[in-house]
């Protein structure tokens, strides 16, 4: 147990951001090099997703009002593919790096930071249909959307600890990253993204156990409803003090040793 | 001022992923220790040494000996179960061809990459990169992905970037095998020089003919233990000696 050394560990990591942004940036392009319109992929691919399913489930669903029912999936949406994708992609965040972990001895929490900054280009990318969809909507939004700034914020170091956590289990048991793969994706149906809660209260009494309507909510609920949802919050308060000791923990007491599993 | 020192080191390299269900600890008593449930390899067994400033070590031993182990110890990449290493000066090391890379991205690029490792700034950078790109003799090529380089273009261009900063200590693992007859001669001439600026290259390699032409001092390892620290001569000597008799 080293609790000294895994903090230097993730101060240096975040010293070393020329690294973590070059290394985030290319591997970003280069997934998208060689074809004609690159990386707007991204956002071209989260607009025809959104265009469909408002297309579907709004005359499906959305009843009483379809503009703010379509407001709501819009912004729950591009918060879900966040969400997934940050836990998704967590398992991997060290035996992806692998070939840099042998060969540099760089402090491990340098490849969480790149992990993290390829989230926040999917998200930016993805965000400007977030908009050009609300402007397209005529949708109403109030001053106090800016609460899903701070919230924005603290998802991000969430994900963060969530890349720690599991990216530590991820390189010693390979059985992970399939794990979490097969629960997501049920996972979309069972978190109000397209249905909203008001339509299901009884099952909404178990589901608001689901982190992930939390985590959506805190950014939603502001845009769509100009609210600042205190619970949620709370919930996810607990959620990231409980990932982030756990991953804390695991980091002070493996990280010398996460080498010797590629 | 280059100079390493290591002090009793010991390495159990832990075996995962299934690799300790297929091994059998009765059949291995030599290299396989078991502590609770949990088998490790002796990777290296109470190795102590000295190495000086100018001097060009020959990292010698079979194939699992703990070579690439110690190496990586030196490099920081791996720590010890026990004792510990003391060095100081600037490292730079190259443990493979296919580590520390960005496939997908162009060796202009990687050298970027590497160079903010190296905590390189901007105007380094901008000096260093034609240099390198001509050590490495990759002409145009230093704009195509990594991936597409064969194993001799891409060990030209990582001992390039590997050495243009005049490290002060070098560590090499297996380097050479892909380099041409000419480039080897440069890399050598370039190891030399380095060596005479009172720095410290440590060379693993199977090839006798490439480390006797560069080396002058030689360590050898066995299954972890070494055998023998002295000149290079004497040591491959000491090493031949050993496997004649064992092996007759």
């Amino acid at each position: 147990m080293r609790p000294k050394a895994a903090l230097d560990d993730i101060v240096q990591g975040a010293k070393l951001w020329r690294v973590w942004l070059s290394l985030s940036w290319q591997e970003f392009v280069s997934t998208y090099r060689r074809s004609l319109i690159g990386v707007f992929w991204v956002m071209l691919s989260f607009a025809a997703f959104v265009f469909i399913k408002l297309t579907i489930f709004s005359s499906l669903l959305g009843a009483d009002d379809v503009r703010y029912y379509d407001a709501y999936l819009v912004i729950g949406f591009f918060m879900w593919v966040y969400s997934q994708q940050v836990i998704m992609t967590a398992p991997d965040t060290f035996v992806s790096s692998g070939g840099w972990i042998r060969s540099e001895a760089l402090p491990l929490s340098t490849y969480i930071y790149k992990m993290v900054m390829r989230e926040i280009y999917n998200l930016l990318f993805t965000f400007v249909v977030v908009i050009i969809a609300l402007v397209y909507l005529q949708y109403p939004v109030d001053i106090k959307a800016l609460y899903a700034v701070p919230a924005i914020l603290f998802l991000l170091l969430n994900a963060f600890a969530i890349k720690l956590l599991l990216g530590i289990i991820g390189a010693r048991v390979r059985d992970i990253t399939h794990l979490v793969k097969a629960i997501m994706l049920p996972m979309m149906f069972l978190t109000p993204i397209f249905w909203m809660p008001s339509q299901m209260p009884n099952l909404m009494k178990v589901l608001w156990w689901n982190p992930l309507f939390h985590a959506i909510e805190i950014f939603r609920a502001p845009i769509l409803d100009g609210e600042f949802p205190t619970a949620s919050w709370i919930f996810m308060g607990v959620v990231f003090l409980i990932v982030s000791v756990s991953g804390f923990l695991l980091f002070s007491r493996l990280r010398q040793r996460i080498v010797f599993w590629f | 001022m280059a100079q390493i020192d290591a002090f009793n080191l010991s390495l159990h390299y832990p075996l995962t992923g299934g690799a300790d269900r297929n091994i059998n600890a009765d059949r291995e008593p030599d290299s396989i220790v078991t502590v609770g449930r949990k088998k490790y390899i002796l990777a290296l067994r109470d190795v102590t040494f000295s190495i000086q400033r100018g001097q060009n070590i020959g990292l010698v031993g079979r194939n699992g000996s703990g070579k690439s182990t110690l190496l990586r110890v030196l490099g920081g990449i791996y720590t010890p179960t026990s004792g510990q290493v003391v060095s100081t000066g600037k490292i730079s090391s190259l443990y493979g061809m296919n580590l520390g890379i960005q496939p997908d991205a162009t060796g202009r690029e990687n050298i970027v990459f590497r160079g903010i490792i190296k905590g390189w700034s901007r105007e380094e950078l901008k000096e260093r990169i034609p240099e390198i790109i001509a050590f490495s003799e990759l002409g145009d090529f230093i704009d195509l992905p990594l991936r597409t380089y064969s194993d001799g273009m891409r060990m030209r261009l990582l001992f390039a970037i590997a050495t243009c900063f005049a490290p002060e200590i070098l560590l090499l693992d297996e380097w050479i095998g892909a380099g041409d007859a000419n480039f080897q001669k440069k890399a050598g001439q370039r190891m030399n020089d380095l060596v005479d600026e009172a720095g410290i290259t440590v060379v693993a390699s199977h090839n006798r003919n490439l480390i006797q032409s560069v080396c002058e001092q030689g360590i050898w390892l066995d299954k972890g233990v070494m055998r023998a620290y002295g000149p290079i001569a004497d040591v491959y000597k000491e090493m031949d000696a050993h496997f004649a008799k064992t092996e007759a």
